[in-house]
């Protein structure tokens, strides 16, 4: 069942001399219900624009986002988001801010403290509920974001880059416990990451965009059993495929560089002995 | 053995409850060591004959007569709320005006390009030689002594609060958003306590500015407060009532200082590193 689409999302940025510069072009795809999306593309192609698009933080230039049928033109409360320097309140503890999505709704005080204490629980969190985010770690800090994310039972959890700035170690925990979280609850991810191994441990389906302006280069329909482990054959495989589709986009950018460390790590060049 | 481990530890923590209470009032009260010191010195080289008591009264004798006038001269306490209300009226109103202008102009940025300029010229106008000028318009009396405290207070709440506005973190907006806090959430939920470590900083500075500024305008213009005080006693050459008056001025900055201002910024201090 489809839950949210993006129909033809183009969004244009007017530039000092009036001139309106492409950020995004004609960008169609759309979500199932329970469907884990990943979208990937190099570095500043507008990856982010487009998740706030989704987000209804910003209006499309063209086209439009839809919700089950209904136009996406401001924040929805079924769709929630987690964001990549976490972005938590300073001045509320861990409690107060996984509360703070259902405080806004007006969910009275009782009823969210119990749901925040469910999540606290579900996250790992239990002992840090009074602690401040100055004093948690960025793994637990994300963790706190997803709890405030999940706490309004949204149908659709957006995730900008939310593995990127915690440590490899702690992230690829935390990508396994979302993983978990996903296959036990019936709610849509979509993960926009620069990360091809994250993407294609993680998604369903990977939309691979283009350099700027952005436009769907290819969707990737990830075949592999889950649970994916990253030292797989099959799962090397996979990625050199993506690598390559992705390649051509790369030149010029940071984003190739990174992904060569990838592929190096993971031994790419040793592929043909499998 | 499970009770005895247990009440041990409870011990340890209670002595470490102790000591923590003891190095925070200690802390807080360090700076009554120089303070003393200094008015011991003036008390003795009063006592010494080093200084004449016509020039400088005791320390010793100043308190006693600020303690008798506390106790029976009303117009001495009454002369200081005088004061206290000019200076709170004048932050209150400050407020008022300051932030939604710091708010305006630290989110927009072609607002504030086009307004604050002209607020650091105003802002940077010495306030004691604008003074003649609010006598000439509004004449000698409170409505000239509270333009002044709210003009006074104004600019270092104004900077303050637009500076706390312009450092929160876009994606915190997003974040509201995101969880449909918009309008009036917007501010209680986000902006006001994004920016109350600011809001502290910018109340404090414009009290301290306006404890020197209201002084100054009770004297110039014989508005009733404590300046007005101190400069009647001076005129009728009774020093050690002039300099009560100032020991009970400073009495008040420390005792706000500590039960006010320092207690909400403990309270902040526990997430704002």
């Amino acid at each position: 069942m489809r839950i949210l689409e993006a129909r033809n999302v183009a969004k244009y940025h007017k530039t000092f001399n009036g001139k309106h510069s492409p950020t995004l072009e004609k960008i169609s795809f759309d979500v199932k219900k329970k469907e884990f999306l990943c979208i990937v593309g190099p570095s500043g192609c507008g990856k982010s624009t487009l998740l706030k698009i989704l987000a209804g933080l910003e209006r499309p230039s063209e086209g439009e986002v839809r919700l089950y049928g209904e136009p996406v033109l401001s924040p929805h409360p079924k769709i929630s988001m987690v964001f990549q320097n976490f972005a938590l309140f300073p001045w509320r503890t861990v409690i107060q801010n996984i509360e703070f999505g259902l405080e806004t709704q007006g969910v009275p005080k009782t009823v969210r403290r119990k749901i925040a204490e469910e999540l606290v629980n579900l996250m790992g969190l239990k002992g840090y509920e009074n602690a401040y985010p100055k004093d948690l770690s960025g793994g637990m800090r994300q963790r706190v974001a997803i709890a405030r994310a999940l706490a309004v039972d949204p149908d659709i959890v957006l995730m900008d880059e939310a593995f990127s700035a915690i440590d490899e170690y702690t992230a690829q925990i935390l990508r396994s416990e979302v993983l978990e979280l996903w296959e036990d609850y019936d709610k849509s991810f979509i993960l926009v990451t620069h990360n091809l191994a994250e993407a294609l441990e993680m998604g369903d389906r990977i939309i691979i965009l283009t350099r700027k302006p952005a436009k769907v280069k290819h969707v990737y329909h990830v075949n592999l059993k889950r649970p994916r482990r990253r030292s797989q054959p099959q799962f090397l495989k996979c990625l050199k495929e993506l690598f390559t589709i992705l390649e051509n986009e790369l030149e010029h950018t940071i984003v190739r560089h990174k992904l060569k460390s990838i592929y190096e790590h993971h031994k790419l060049d040793d592929m043909e002995s499998y | 053995m499970g009770s005895v481990r247990k009440t041990t530890l409870k011990a340890g923590k209670k002595a470490l409850a102790l000591s923590s209470i003891f190095s925070v009032r200690f802390e807080n009260l360090s700076f009554l060591i120089p303070l003393s010191l200094m008015l011991l010195f003036w008390e003795f080289s009063l006592r010494l004959n080093i200084i004449s008591p016509e020039v400088l009264p005791a320390p010793s004798q100043i308190l006693s007569v600020l303690l008798l006038n506390l106790l029976v001269k009303p117009e001495f306490t009454i002369s200081l709320f005088e004061s206290l209300l000019t200076i709170t009226m004048g932050i209150v109103v400050a407020i008022l005006l300051a932030l939604p202008l710091a708010i305006v102009t630290g989110l927009k940025t072609r607002i504030d390009s086009s307004v604050t300029p002209l607020m650091m010229v105003v802002g940077a106008l010495p306030d004691v030689a604008l003074m003649p000028f609010f006598i000439y318009w509004f004449g000698k009396g409170t409505a000239t002594a509270l333009l002044i405290a709210v003009m006074v207070a104004f600019f270092p709440l104004f900077f303050t609060l637009r500076e706390g506005v312009k450092h929160i973190p876009s994606d915190y907006f997003h974040v509201a958003f995101v969880f449909n806090a918009g309008g009036l959430k917007l501010f209680t939920k986000l902006i006001f306590p994004a920016i109350l470590p600011q809001f502290i900083t910018g109340v404090r500075l414009a009290y301290e500015f306006l404890w020197e500024v209201i002084l100054a305008v009770e004297v110039i213009a014989r508005i009733h407060g404590v300046g007005f005080l101190i400069n009647l006693a001076v005129g009728e050459g009774s020093l050690t009532q002039a300099f009560a008056g100032i020991f009970m001025v400073g009495i008040v900055v420390i005792l706000v200082d500590r039960l006010v201002f320092q207690v909400i910024e403990s309270r902040v201090k526990r997430w704002h590193d």
